[in-house]
């Protein structure tokens, strides 16, 4: 378990740097921290489909999250769980390695700041926060950055193979809802079944699938080439607004299924409802727990009771983020689960 | 004979002194607008497209004339490979390793490292304003050097001409 107070170990394994070998395949993706916090890196004895985030703090210990442990990593590039041993990140540090994540170019990333992360090489998101600039009310930059969370992204290929045969029935895609809490896997789950979807599999021919990544989580995409695999069908609106992106995808590139990611406001409602009157399948995602909090939600209502959706694939996280918990169809009737 | 052969080398090698010195005069008035090309394509590549340095580099290279294209090649290069140089150090190395064959001046070219010391910062305003400071900076300096290519080019011909005359009669 973690402690946030200094001193107190919140592990009670300790793993020492093995030196060598190190963070298997992630030669690229360490590039993007100071050259300090690189060589500290390089040492770490861990696996990058373990790893979950780096989090760098000024003043404060380097912190790794891998196999859903955190790890206080040491100057020698071991894991522990003593504060007092952690690599301590200075601010130049964090300024070197935002100049690099951003490819030297801050200002390229002006709109994404505003935001509160960036997306690297590799589909990666960098969360950051630091000293808003405030115009208008609204924030226009972060400056004086301390604070950077380096979540590492990981596809997960073949985790929509038991829903497949759910939202593709009879040689049709179902407009399907993924209803989650956070941190269940929805966005992964959303991930491979657009990609099963657009390259087509038994009994089932690809389709074109337009895929409107308002947050760059779902392609994860790197100066607008998707990191992650979409299927050979999809085409990628990046960060751009969900009920503009849908608008846009239908006049230009004319997608048979639209993938959206955690739907909700009212334009993107109403955006979902033209698209279907287009002819186009939906897949979307939205945060909630159950069938009865998506009926109580303002806007989402109409389309549940409209009929609209005809899967809803309600998801938990007992045993694991993606795990199923139960399949609806439009009617209300429990196809799994 | 011998003697005559030798005056007449003498006579050449001043007259081609002289129109060389002229030479170097149009090759920087020429260099200096290729800097000023260079910052109006950045400026598109920046304040339009958005775009981050290396690919704007990238772009703007295919749109140069050599050195400058393979300058702004390489410097788009160092930036991806990411080897820990601050950009800066970057646009230094690459200027002495790709310009230096070139007809700018070590003012010209400090001026372009002192250029690249101010890019990348935090918003797309200040980088335009950075590169229309230098543009000024440069506009000035093209002005100066094309009017002292078309008044000392011609000079610089005629005393490597006269000079060699000169030589040519005291060594008679």
């Amino acid at each position: 378990m973690c402690s946030s107070h200094p001193g107190q170990k919140f592990l009670d394994r300790e793993i020492a740097g093995s030196g060598g070998e190190c963070i298997k395949g992630k030669d690229e993706f360490i590039k993007i921290f100071s050259i300090s916090i690189r060589n500290i890196l390089q040492k770490v004895n861990t696996d990058l489909d373990q790893l979950q985030e780096i989090r760098l703090r000024a003043g404060r210990p380097l912190l790794l999250s891998a196999g859903g442990q955190e790890y206080f990593v040491t100057a020698e590039g071991g894991l522990t769980g003593e504060y007092g041993r952690g690599w301590i990140v200075t601010k130049r540090e964090i300024a070197e390695t935002m100049e690099y994540i951003a490819n030297y170019s801050m200002y390229a990333y002006e709109e994404e700041l505003r935001q509160g992360f960036l997306t690297i090489a590799g589909g990666h998101r960098v969360g950051v926060a630091g000293k808003a600039v405030i115009e208008d009310g609204k924030i226009r930059s972060i400056r004086h950055i301390s604070f950077l969370n380096v979540r590492i992204s990981h596809e997960v290929p073949g985790c929509a193979d038991g829903v497949m045969p759910y939202i593709a029935v009879g040689g049709e895609v179902c407009h399907s809802l993924v209803i989650s809490p956070p941190g269940c896997g929805k966005t992964t789950l959303l991930r491979d079944m657009v990609r099963q979807i657009s390259d087509g599999g038994p009994g089932f021919c690809g389709r074109t699938v337009g895929v409107v990544d308002e947050r760059s989580e779902i392609a994860g995409s790197y100066l607008g080439v998707p990191q992650n695999d979409l299927g050979m069908r999809t085409d990628v609106l990046d960060g751009c607004p969900k009920a503009e992106g849908m608008m846009l995808l239908i006049r230009s590139m004319a997608p048979k299924v639209i993938a959206v990611d955690e739907i909700g406001g009212k334009s993107d409602i109403r955006a979902i409802e033209t698209a279907v009157n287009c002819g186009c399948k939906i897949l979307a995602t939205v945060h909630g727990e159950s069938m009865e909090e998506i009926r109580r939600k303002p806007y989402l209502s109409a389309l549940v009771e409209g009929g609209i959706f005809e899967r809803y694939l309600l998801l938990q996280n007992r045993k694991g983020a993606g795990e199923v918990r139960r399949i609806v169809d439009g009617d209300g009737r429990t196809l799994y689960g | 004979m011998a003697k005559y052969m030798g005056l007449g080398l003498v006579l050449v090698g001043c007259t081609a002194m002289g129109i060389a010195a002229g030479k170097d005069m149009e090759r920087r008035v020429r260099d200096l607008r290729e800097l000023i090309k260079l910052l109006q394509l950045l400026e598109g590549e920046i304040g339009y497209a958005n775009a981050v340095l290396s690919e704007g580099f990238r772009h703007a290279a295919r749109r140069m004339r050599m050195p400058y294209g393979r300058f702004l090649e390489k410097m788009a290069d160092h930036m991806d490979e990411l080897r820990g140089e601050g950009l800066k150090d970057i646009f230094e190395g690459c200027i002495r390793e790709e310009l230096n064959h070139t007809a700018l001046t070590r003012e010209d070219k400090e001026a372009l490292a002192g250029f690249g010391a101010q890019l990348g910062n935090l918003d797309v305003k200040m980088q335009l304003g950075a590169i229309a400071l230098y543009r000024e900076q440069l506009l000035q300096a093209y002005g100066q050097a094309q009017e002292m290519w078309r008044k000392d080019a011609k000079l610089y011909r005629y005393l490597g001409v006269m000079g060699g005359l000169f030589l040519t009669v005291i060594f008679l």
